[in-house]
């Protein structure tokens, strides 16, 4: 009986180890993965061995898969370790659902909603680890960095008529979270707004733009740097291009514009 | 009405249409007709079992969920049925989530499942990687090696996840 016992203790340590040292099983491990957010995610896959794994196999949504491969893309990056400094000195903490509640208000007549990813992006993302300008807790000066910021001052492009691949464009919707304009800041951030076109494929698209510039009266003048909504439009850059380019110096100038904007 | 008794001997006495959420009962009781011998229930106690029925018993007049074929990506899962009932009834001393959840698998009760998985997502959110393994009961997760090989790409992961 004492043997059996012992035999008995010895199997459930074995069990212990195989699932991670808890007391789920594997099915269920794969289940509360399902519902992590991004940041538990990398918290989680952390932890263990069998944990790291199962994240890997794990059904995730498409977008917090694309934004944890790109989180491990970036942190292997030297652009990216450099700009650390820069970046956690500007952190400011923000509310994230607010933010998103406030640009989604605007666009709830608009034809096409938020991209999932960009959502999950503000959402989910791991704040330190941000590469763009168009985080909302970035608390800009005019002259940032310019490898933060990922765009440059050059080059005049009018974005009321066409864009400088000639192709038109109609501005569908403005959003524009004023609640996140700081007083400390000229520069206004997170202002998304997305344009109609038609593509050379023919094809209409939705493409959406991030402005930093002065925020005074209706006018907007400053940086403005745009993604597609790719799910639906072939060949434009997607949410993680655009926060790639964030990270790459030599692609700067491709998403460089300087224009003015009237609100109607 | 269908009976049930569970491990620590206590019997449960509930009508059909509460027991037969659980997918379990419903297999083991689906010839029809009155259930003479309760339903033996071993992998779960009375504490946990008192709790499951509090949620079939609010949930017994939901529409059937609709199938989600396996596999299918989906962005944002459905929330239908999900209340502050359910949000308030959740709200449970971590060990007994853990046992509710493990009950809803054995039992088979596909939306208390999910909704005690993401309760523990929940939880999770701002955790520590040290807080997590606590919760999970992690003794040692990496191998010594292991830990030496991924020691730098953790240390970034740590410092920057928040």
């Amino acid at each position: 009986m004492v043997i059996n016992a012992l035999h008995l203790e010895k199997d459930m340590e074995m069990k212990k180890k195989e699932t991670g040292g808890s007391k789920f099983p594997n099915e269920l491990v794969l289940l509360i993965i399902s519902e992590l957010t991004v940041q538990s995610l990398i918290q989680f896959r952390s932890t263990s061995r069998t944990f790291s794994q199962l994240v890997k196999a794990a059904q995730i949504t498409p977008s917090r898969r694309e934004l944890l491969d790109f989180y491990d893309e970036i942190v292997q990056s030297d652009a990216f370790v450099e700009s650390r400094a820069v970046v956690i000195s500007l952190l400011r903490p923000f509310d994230r659902e607010l933010y998103l509640a406030i640009i989604q208000a605007q666009s709830g007549e608009a034809y096409w909603g938020l991209p999932e990813v960009f959502k999950t992006w503000i959402l989910e993302w791991p704040a330190k680890a941000v590469t763009s300008p168009a985080w909302p807790g970035l608390a800009l000066s005019s002259n940032p960095c310019p490898r933060l910021l990922g765009f440059a001052l050059s080059g005049t492009e009018s974005l009321s008529g066409r864009w400088g691949d000639g192709y038109p464009c109609l501005i569908y919707s403005v959003l524009y979270p004023s609640d996140f304009l700081r007083e400390d800041s000229s520069l206004v951030l997170g202002l998304c707004c997305r344009t109609h076109e038609v593509t050379t494929m023919g094809e209409a698209g939705s493409r959406w733009l991030f402005f930093g510039g002065r925020g005074e009266g209706t006018e907007l003048e400053g940086q403005v740097g745009s993604f597609m909504d790719y799910s639906r439009v072939s060949g434009g850059i997607g949410w993680i291009e655009f926060l790639r380019e964030g990270l790459e110096r030599d692609t700067i100038k491709k998403a460089s514009w300087q224009f003015q904007f009237r609100q109607y | 009405m269908v009976t049930v008794v569970v491990s620590d001997g206590v019997t449960f006495t509930m009508e059909q249409d509460v027991a037969f959420q659980c997918g379990l009962i419903a297999d083991f009781a689906g010839g029809g007709g009155d259930q003479e011998e309760p339903i033996p229930i071993q992998a779960v106690n009375s504490t946990v079992m008192r709790k499951v029925i509090e949620y079939c018993e609010h949930h017994r007049n939901d529409p059937p969920q609709p199938e989600v074929p396996e596999g299918t990506p989906l962005e944002r899962k459905d929330r239908r049925g999900r209340d502050a009932w359910d949000k308030q009834f959740i709200q449970v001393e971590q060990e007994l989530l853990f046992e509710i959840i493990l009950a809803a698998n054995y039992l088979n009760i596909k939306p208390l499942l999910d909704l005690g998985c993401s309760q523990v997502a929940e939880m999770m959110k701002g955790k520590t990687p040290a807080e997590i393994q606590q919760m999970f009961n992690i003794v040692n997760g990496f191998t010594a090696d292991e830990e030496a090989q991924n020691g730098e790409g953790e240390e970034k992961a740590r410092n920057l996840n928040s």
